[in-house]
């Protein structure tokens, strides 16, 4: 009785049935289902274990918005009209790069790992695999000019100056008015 | 159409419409990646990008250790874009075979990743990677087994998005959702752009507790993917839900989950309209061939 009732469930007669006609396959799904379930207990990602925690992170409003402007050549960018995916591309990219310039240019991913993961960071591999595995200083010199090429080439003009600056505004949402109360050149190259 | 109840019923499908779904599948891939061809997001469009986004993920750490990003981007980036579509297209061509779509899962895999490096480490569009991975076999039945595992990955995918925000504290939380109308839509109001979507986002925005509303009906989508590990039953309920939940994310929050829409192939009802549509057209030509050639 108990066993028919188990085998309406779905996923149970899944396993049952490749248990019973696909040996092979019931061990490779079994082994990807529990390093998935692993994997997510630990919060630690594998590609492809994926975790779908995206959004999740409780981000209280605090009554206060930062807008970042982009300066091609001093002219904003958004008069350029450059189509929504380079725009995302570019803006995505920039973030980055200002996380690590944030972090005196030192890649943020190896101050999470150094402080987070010191039994990786202590074992015999950290020294050989360092070295490859982070950005490093003078790939922020090489970004720069990736940065002006792409530019240049989706606006079709040359760029030679970048500047980037951070306006942060008090949001009030019954008027659906700003007030600016600080503004910031971030970087410029 | 009478109602599957046993996984046998789903196999039997799956085994049937095998080259069909191949056909449907790799034609829905192509439509993304010519979506990227014209984003300018594929490798020799994006170039040599000099800071990556590994994240904590040792295969991408594996990928920057053997220096692929530099090697494909900078040096044979035309020759792996022509490999993706053209293992795309002939798995669309040739559609009973599977050395295409071995080829094709595997420069697929390679592109997600050096993708996700190049443009930050973005895994909410998963669609293809795992809906491809059936298609590597050669028998029907291991492809039908592996494309029912990947059907409980997608609902696995997202009953967890849901549990992780209700654990997190989401689901009474109404600053989540204003926040993210907030700063996702920052440039337009900002810029007192006149659109309809903006007028419907800042009422939303002034209202937070009804955009809460909307929040938490998008928690209770994801959760209720939890019946795709018990039955079939709810399989044609689960396509509404995504659907719903896809649009409501792109009209919120701008999140465009176009590709993982390939994901609903996986599900019962998507396999026996499949299976319908194929059965006709099977019918037409059969029409077509029985007329004499004089006819």
């Amino acid at each position: 009785m108990k066993k028919n009732l188990l085998h309406h469930i779905l996923l149970v007669d899944f396993f049952s049935t490749l248990f019973h006609h696909k040996r092979r396959l019931f061990y490779f799904f079994l082994f990807f289902s529990l390093i998935q379930l692993g994997l997510t207990a630990i919060k630690l990602e594998v590609t492809p274990f994926f975790l779908y925690g995206m959004f999740s992170e409780k981000t209280p409003y605090t009554g206060k918005v930062m807008h970042r402007y982009v300066f091609l050549n001093h002219i904003a960018m958004d008069s350029f009209h450059i189509a929504s995916p380079e725009t995302a591309l570019l803006l995505v990219d920039l973030d980055n790069y200002l996380i690590i310039k944030n972090n005196n240019n030192e890649d943020v991913v190896k101050s999470r790992v150094e402080s987070r993961y010191p039994f990786f960071t202590g074992s015999f591999l950290y020294p050989f695999v360092k070295n490859k595995i982070y950005n490093t200083p003078g790939k922020m010199l090489q970004f720069e000019s990736w940065f002006k090429t792409k530019c240049s080439q989706y606006t079709g003009i040359a760029i030679h100056t970048v500047c980037i600056q951070e306006n942060t505004y008090l949001f009030d949402a019954a008027h659906l008015s700003f007030k600016l109360i600080r503004s910031e050149t971030v970087a410029a190259f | 159409m009478k109602q599957w109840l046993h996984f046998n019923d789903y196999v039997a499908c799956a085994v049937v419409q095998r080259e069909a779904l191949q056909r449907i599948f790799f034609s829905a891939t192509l439509l993304v990646l010519l979506a990227r061809y014209f984003a300018h997001t594929l490798i020799h469009q994006i170039g040599s990008e000099p800071l990556l986004y590994q994240e904590i993920d040792p295969v991408y750490w594996l990928f920057m250790i053997l220096d692929l990003p530099n090697f494909i981007a900078a040096k044979i980036p035309l020759v792996f874009d022509f490999m993706l579509i053209g293992s795309c297209l002939c798995s669309i061509i040739w559609n009973q075979q599977n050395i295409s779509t071995i080829l094709f899962f595997i420069t697929h895999f390679v592109f997600f990743v050096l993708t996700n490096l190049m443009t930050g480490h973005h895994y909410i569009n998963i669609g293809i990677l795992f809906v491809s991975f059936p298609f590597v076999f050669a028998s029907k039945v291991n492809f039908a087994y592996a494309l029912a595992f990947v059907r409980f990955l997608f609902c696995f995918g997202m009953f967890s998005a849901g549990l992780w925000k209700v654990f997190r504290g989401n689901l009474f939380f109404p600053d989540q959702i204003y926040t993210q109308l907030v700063s996702r839509h920052l440039t337009d109001i900002l810029q007192h752009k006149t659109t309809m979507r903006l007028s419907i986002i800042t009422w939303l925005i002034q209202h937070r507790y009804i955009a809460h509303l909307f929040w938490v009906i998008m928690i209770g989508i994801e959760v209720s993917f939890v019946a795709g590990f018990i039955s079939f039953k709810y399989d044609c309920y689960l396509i509404i839900g995504y659907l719903l939940f896809a649009i409501g994310g792109g009209f919120l929050f701008r999140l465009f989950i176009y590709e993982n829409l390939i994901f609903l192939l996986t599900l019962a009802p998507a396999l026996k309209w499949v299976g319908a549509i194929s059965e006709n057209l099977f019918k037409v030509q059969h029409k077509r061939s029985s007329k004499p050639a004089n006819a």
